[in-house]
C-alpha cells in the first residue's frame, strides 16, 4: 500500500483511514499533471526517448540528462543564497517559472535532502524515468556548485513515486 | 423605403402633409447611438437628416398596393384605421442623458474611469499577491524541520512519510496541488519573519558540514541542528 503514503497529510488528518479518498487524489493529481504535459511534444519526446534507449545505455543516458541539467541551471542562474530557506525559495522560483513543479530541502546530518515534487520528466515516458531524472541531479549540482557546494555530489536516492516525488542528495563526493 | 412611401401616401389619401411625419423610434435609437458612443455627438450629427421619402420607382412599384388598399376601404362597413395606431415594435430604454457632457471635452478621458478601475484592480492583485507572498508556505519545509528532528533522529532510511509536516501548515497549502500552483516567496524578508527558534542554517555552514569541515561539525552539534 505504498499508495496511502502518497498524501501523507491526509492520512494524518484522519488516522482512522482513508485509503479511498487518498487513492482518488492521487488519480485527480496524476490527470491534472498529466495534462500539464503539451500534447504537442508528448508524442515527440516519447519517440526521442525510445529511439535513444535503443542506442544508448541507460548509464550514458544519465550522463547524458545530467548535462543537459547543468546547461540548464548555467542558462537559469539563482538568486543569492545565504540560508537552505534562501535555497529552496530560489529554486522554487526557477522550477515555477517553468512550471516543472517544486521543491523541498531537509537538511539531514550527513546530507541535504532535494524532494523535487512533480517535474514533467513523464512527458518522455514512464520508460524513461529511469534514466530522465538526472536532468534535474545535474540542475542542482550545477546550482549548487555555484552556491560553494565544492566537493559535494547531488545524487538520486529514489525513483519517482506515486506523488510525482523524487529525492536526492547533497552529500560528500564519494573519492 | 417602401415604408416611407406607404406613409406619405397615407398622408396624402387622408390630407396630411407627410413632412411632418417624424421617424421617432428612428429618432431614440440616433440618441441611444449618442449616448453609446459620445464619439458621434462630436461629428455635430445631433438630428441626422432622414431621407426623403418618395422615389418615382417607390411610387411607381407601390402604387398596385396601395390601389388596393384603397378599394378595400372603398367597399361599404370598413372603415380605416386610426392613423399611428400601431404600437412601435419595440421599447427603447430612455436615454441616459448623464452621458452626454462626454461628448465635449470630457470625451478626451472617456476611458479615465476604466483605467482607475483596472488600476485600482491591479493594485488589489498585488495587494493580494503581496499578502500571498508574506504566507510562510513556501519556506515552510525547511522551517518545519525542528519538528522531523524529533520524529527521526537516527538518520533512519528515507520515508516519505515523514516529510511532511503538517501540523505546522494549514492543510490547505499541504496538498500536492496547493504546492504545485502556488508562487512561492520572492522576497528574501519573508524569511526574516519566520518564527524564533526556526532560523535557517547558512548555508555555506551546511556545505562545510556535509564536506566534513572541523569546526562547522563542532558548531553544528552545539547550536542548531537544522535549518
Amino acid at each position: 500500500m505504498t499508495s496511502i503514503t502518497a498524501t501523507t497529510d491526509t492520512i494524518r488528518a484522519a488516522p482512522g483511514g482513508r485509503t479511498l479518498q487518498v487513492m482518488k487524489s492521487i488519480a485527480i493529481a496524476d490527470y491534472l499533471l498529466d495534462r500539464q504535459i503539451s500534447p504537442q511534444w508528448r508524442g515527440p519526446l516519447t519517440a526521442l526517448a525510445a529511439e535513444f534507449e535503443s542506442q544508448i545505455s541507460t548509464e550514458e543516458l544519465r550522463q547524458l540528462m545530467h548535462k543537459i541539467g547543468s546547461r540548464f541551471a548555467a542558462a537559469t542562474p539563482l538568486a543569492p543564497c545565504e540560508s537552505t530557506a534562501d535555497l529552496a525559495d530560489a529554486l522554487n522560483v526557477r522550477w515555477n517559472e517553468s512550471q516543472w513543479g517544486y521543491v523541498e530541502l531537509d537538511d539531514e546530518s550527513q546530507y541535504l535532502r532535494i524532494v523535487h515534487y512533480c517535474a514533467p520528466l513523464a512527458a518522455f515516458g514512464k520508460q524513461a524515468l529511469k534514466w530522465t531524472p538526472a536532468f534535474l541531479e545535474g540542475a542542482y549540482q550545477a546550482w549548487l556548485g555555484t552556491l560553494g557546494a565544492e566537493g559535494l555530489s547531488v545524487e538520486q536516492a529514489t525513483e519517482m513515486d506515486e506523488r510525482g516525488a523524487i529525492e536526492f542528495r547533497v552529500a560528500r563526493a564519494r573519492a | 423605403m417602401k415604408q416611407a412611401s406607404d406613409v406619405e401616401t397615407l398622408f396624402e389619401r387622408f390630407g396630411g402633409d407627410a413632412r411632418q411625419y417624424q421617424e421617432i423610434g428612428r429618432e431614440n435609437e440616433a440618441n441611444t447611438a449618442r449616448s453609446r458612443w459620445p464619439l458621434l455627438v462630436t461629428l455635430d450629427l445631433a438630428q441626422p437628416v432622414i431621407p426623403p421619402l418618395q422615389t418615382p420607382s417607390d411610387a411607381i412599384s407601390h402604387q398596385a398596393g396601395v390601389s388596393q388598399a384603397a378599394a378595400r376601404l372603398a367597399q361599404p362597413g370598413n372603415k380605416p384605421p386610426p392613423l399611428l395606431a400601431r404600437a412601435h415594435r419595440h421599447t427603447i430604454p430612455p436615454v441616459d442623458r448623464s452621458a452626454e457632457p462626454l461628448a465635449g471635452a470630457a470625451a478626451a478621458s472617456r476611458f479615465s474611469p476604466a483605467r482607475e478601475d483596472s488600476q485600482a484592480s491591479a493594485a488589489s492583485t498585488e495587494s493580494t499577491e503581496s499578502t500571498e507572498a508574506t504566507k510562510p508556505a513556501a519556506p515552510a519545509p525547511v522551517t518545519a524541520v525542528p519538528a522531523l528532528a524529533a520524529v527521526r533522529p537516527d538518520h533512519a532510511p528515507i520515508s516519505h512519510a515523514n516529510m511532511a509536516p503538517a501540523a505546522t501548515q494549514p492543510p490547505s497549502t499541504r496538498s500536492i496541488l496547493g504546492k504545485l500552483f502556488e508562487t512561492p516567496a520572492k522576497q528574501p524578508d519573508t524569511l526574516a519573519e519566520q518564527p524564533s527558534g526556526c532560523q535557517p542554517a547558512k548555508l555555506r555552514d551546511v556545505f562545510a558540514r556535509l564536506r566534513g569541515d572541523a569546526q562547522s561539525d563542532a558548531r553544528f552539534f552545539k547550536g542548531s541542528r537544522r535549518a
